[in-house]
């Protein structure tokens, strides 16, 4: 509730006491869910890794099924789309939905069976797909008997949502909330339609495709983008200490982004052999797309407008910053993309490859790693251990994810400049983009490096090898006196 | 905002909306499209897969073909460039990689349909009127050995090599030099030690040399002879050795034979 | 092209259009009885409160609650 009363010692104290039990009745099931994601980002950071290094040098790890490039890189999409960012995802909905709803954690393990779940897919699927099980669906590659663990799993989480939420103490739904709550209602539909229509009733020809790329897009855009927008939400104005700069702005930006965002994705087959009008139809939901993100970003620049000096300070507002920038850029970037003169150029490119990336990585994975450097202390009561490994890991992130994207989107443009000229030959254009290809390989090695970092912190943190927590969940707040020791 | 129906009921209004606008209106659209006869008693295009083929889309899947082929040919009218100050399109069509845009029609026999979103290759709607069985087997055992330049994966996997029994060949042996075949996925070329052994066998009796048309056609005491022989054993076969193509990469190359979707003339096909 | 070949091909474009229209009278008019419930109910009402709900008496509006962990002999770093 607003702050409009003084505050007393008592009234600070039992509302940190209320925080610091939320935060304990979560820790177990929302660092599973957690450490698992990071597990998988660090599997799918390697085999990405040897994916790009495959595509200029054919002979590297050549001679093995299992490692050949095709199948290694549908592993890689698993692991970071599906494992990482999906268990991540399903970590900041509870832990957020639970801090809003002012409720402590209920059903902790039904929870940990339903991360289990997720776990076993994930373990079918990068196992399944490179020992020769894989669909060549994008997106979808996971083999035939993995999808049952999904649905099992994220139906249970979808379900606790809804269950802690209508047990709420807060009286008011924070904006937060709002996309926690239409995104798990999104995703288990949209992954059923998409799996029943591709793989279980598979529809006539075409429309595989367009049911794909249905589920492609609003993958990143129902289930990725409004936890990751909501977790902006959150982290930005309790970081800074200021609310929400225009709760209006929120409100429009979350209607414009649920209506808008579902109709984008035929764009991805422009000039394919779909009805044309279906494309169409997402061009203009992609154009439309503007709306909500120009309404996150001016809402977002607003409320830290006078706090950019806290970025030195705050490991989990400098990346959640990070995120949110890329939100925006990566948002205009594929509102243009969708138009049918640009499409025509950087339709079958690398320039597709870096865009996706920086939405996958310079906004999603980035305010992800914003959420992992504000809850997992809370959650655990230690500090992280070393802010020199939290400096390696952004800035080789920062730095490696802004050489894969400046790379691939400038060879990208040219490989498709080239493609449309025919009196170029293919060995020109394979040729030409050796050179980008390779900076890719060492941006990924740079994004790994970081990774590195960041995974020796989750471990040190886990293992209890950091700083004790002191002064209570607030931890800056250390002239008031203390609430007494946060015991891990 | 503090009711969460109005969140869900919102939530399901606008994403029930594209979901009948993308996905169950071109469904009811499009689910009946029949196979085309010019006149009745034609035959049918396109054919369901049967076979080998239909084996074959399952290594086609298995290995992600798709992450560097399309399966998709754009109109004349798409895609453009500039050439002596005017404006052309249809690149596509231009490469030779089919006669004509493909449409839904063609595709109403694929499960899944991959249409592929990246061109680090050539697409491959229309490949099997391009290349033969002959051409396939040895590019896909490894690519360079065909094209220099080309920086697809090698399917060496996919072969086997095995030692010739009975002094004959099988019919399906891979006609490929040495240095594509002794290891098979690699570019091979002779140790020191290899070398040598070669060139003392030379001394006495060198099978493939004794074969070829002018016997001992190498001085071996310049390094240009010695060089020329080494070029003449890595592009000769193997003698005592083959490489056969196992069933899946028979089924891939029976697939990939099948891909004509973009010729057969449609109706609908106007540009 | 002949006659029926005509009107079926119209005809399917004027079910498109009708379903576009008929899709945009639904979800329009959704739209705005949403919006007039929301007046009704006064959810718009004291609309920018809601944005100070995430803080409360331990950590309130102007304190921040994030800091880069510094080491002990780091302290003099701003």
């Amino acid at each position: 509730m607003a702050t409009t009363t003084p505050l007393t010692q008592t009234d600070r104290e039992r509302s940190a006491l209320e925080r610091r039990e939320i935060d304990a009745s979560c820790r177990v099931p929302v660092l599973y869910f957690a450490t698992s994601a990071a597990f998988w980002l660090l599997v799918g950071t390697v085999l990405g890794i040897i994916a790009s290094i495959k595509l200029h040098s054919p002979y590297f790890l050549t001679g093995s099924p299992e490692l050949t490039f095709g199948r290694v890189r549908m592993a890689h999409l698993q692991a970071v789309g599906v494992g990482w960012s999906a268990m991540m995802v399903m970590a900041a909905a509870i832990w957020l939905m639970c801090r809003l709803s002012r409720v402590a954690l209920i059903y902790p393990t039904l929870l940990v069976f339903a991360g289990t779940m997720w776990n076993i897919g994930m373990i079918a699927d990068v196992v399944g797909i490179l020992s020769g099980d894989a669909q060549s669906v994008e997106w979808l590659d996971a083999p035939s008997y993995v999808p049952p663990f999904f649905i099992t799993g994220v139906g249970i989480v979808s379900a606790w949502t809804v269950a802690t939420f209508r047990r709420r103490r807060e009286l008011h739904v924070y904006v937060t909330q709002w996309y926690i709550l239409a995104a798990v209602f999104w995703f288990p539909w949209l992954y059923t339609v998409a799996v029943l229509m591709i793989f279980w009733m598979p529809a006539t020809g075409v429309i595989q495709p367009v049911v794909n790329w249905w589920f492609g897009h609003n993958y990143l855009g129902l289930w990725l983008t409004p936890i990751a927008v909501g977790t902006t939400y959150y982290i930005i104005p309790k970081v800074i200490g200021r609310p929400v700069h225009s709760y209006y702005l929120s409100i429009i930006g979350f209607w414009s982004l649920a209506l808008f965002y579902s109709w984008a994705g035929m764009h991805h087959l422009i000039g394919g052999p779909i009805p044309a009008w279906l494309a169409t139809a997402s061009t203009v939901g992609s154009m439309m797309m503007f709306i909500p993100v120009i309404a996150v970003a001016i809402n977002h620049h607003m409320t830290m407008l006078g706090s950019f000096q806290r970025l030195k300070y705050s490991p989990a507002l400098r990346f959640t910053v990070f995120g949110a920038i890329s939100y925006t850029a990566v948002s205009f970037q594929g509102s243009i993309e969708a138009l049918k003169d640009f499409s025509e150029v950087a339709h079958f490119t690398h320039y597709t490859v870096a865009h996706a990336h920086l939405g996958m990585y310079g906004f999603f994975t980035m305010t992800m790693f914003g959420l992992f450097y504000y809850m997992v202390p809370r959650l655990t009561g230690r500090e992280w251990a070393s802010p020199t490994l939290i400096r390696v890991h952004f800035w080789c992130d920062a730095i490696g994810i802004t050489i894969y994207f400046v790379s691939l989107s400038i060879g990208g443009w040219w490989q498709g400049r080239m493609l449309n000229n025919p009196n170029i030959p293919m060995p020109n254009i394979i040729e030409y983009l050796l050179r980008f290809l390779f900076a890719r390989s060492l941006a990924g090695g740079l994004i790994g490096l970081g990774h590195l970092a960041f995974a020796l912190l989750l471990v040190a943190n886990l293992m209890g090898w950091g700083r004790q927590r002191s002064g209570g969940p607030t931890y800056f707040v250390e002239p008031a006196p203390n609430a007494g020791d946060v015991q891990g | 905002m503090d009711r969460g129906m109005v969140i869900f009921v919102g939530a399901l209004l606008t994403f029930s909306s594209s979901w009948l606008g993308l996905i169950l209106y071109p469904y009811w659209q499009m689910q009946n499209e029949q196979p085309y006869a010019k006149t009745p008693g034609d035959d049918l295009y396109p054919r369901p897969l049967g076979g080998a083929a239909l084996a074959g889309v399952k290594v086609y899947q298995a290995n992600g073909c798709l992450y560097c082929h399309t399966q998709q040919v754009r109109s004349a009218k798409f895609g453009n460039w500039w050439e002596d100050g005017q404006m052309k399109t249809g690149a596509d069509i231009r490469r030779g990689w089919g006669t004509r845009r493909t449409v839904s029609r063609d595709y109403i026999y694929d499960r899944p349909t991959m249409l592929g979103t990246m061109r680090t290759g050539p697409d491959l709607a229309n490949v099997g009127t391009r290349y033969a069985e002959a051409w396939h087997h040895p590019h896909l055992l490894n690519p360079r050995a065909i094209n220099g330049w080309s920086t697809m994966p090698s399917f060496a996997f996919l072969y086997t090599r095995e030692k010739v029994v009975g002094g004959q060949k099988s019919d399906k042996a891979l006609k490929l030099g040495r240095e594509w075949t002794v290891n098979p996925g690699y570019r091979w070329r002779p140790t020191d030690a290899e070398w040598a052994a070669i060139l003392a066998r030379r001394v006495s009796t060198l099978p493939d040399v004794s074969q070829a048309a002018t016997p001992n056609p190498f001085n071996l005491t310049t390094a240009a002879g010695k060089a020329e022989l080494l070029a003449f054993w890595l592009t000769t076969d193997e003698e005592d050795y083959q490489v056969i193509p196992t069933p899946e990469a028979e089924s891939l190359v029976a697939y990939l034979l099948e891909l004509r979707k973009a010729e057969t003339p449609l109706p609908e096909v106007k540009e | 092209m002949n006659t029926t070949e005509f009107i079926n091909r119209n005809s399917a474009d004027f079910m498109i259009l009708a379903t576009i229209i008929g899709s945009v009278v639904m979800f329009g008019g959704a739209a705005v009885l949403a919006m007039g419930w929301a007046f009704r109910h006064r959810q718009f009402e004291n609309f920018q409160q809601g944005a100070q709900s995430i803080f409360g008496p331990d950590e309130p509006i102007g304190e921040t609650t994030d800091e880069f962990p510094r080491v002990v002999s780091d302290s003099c770093d701003p």
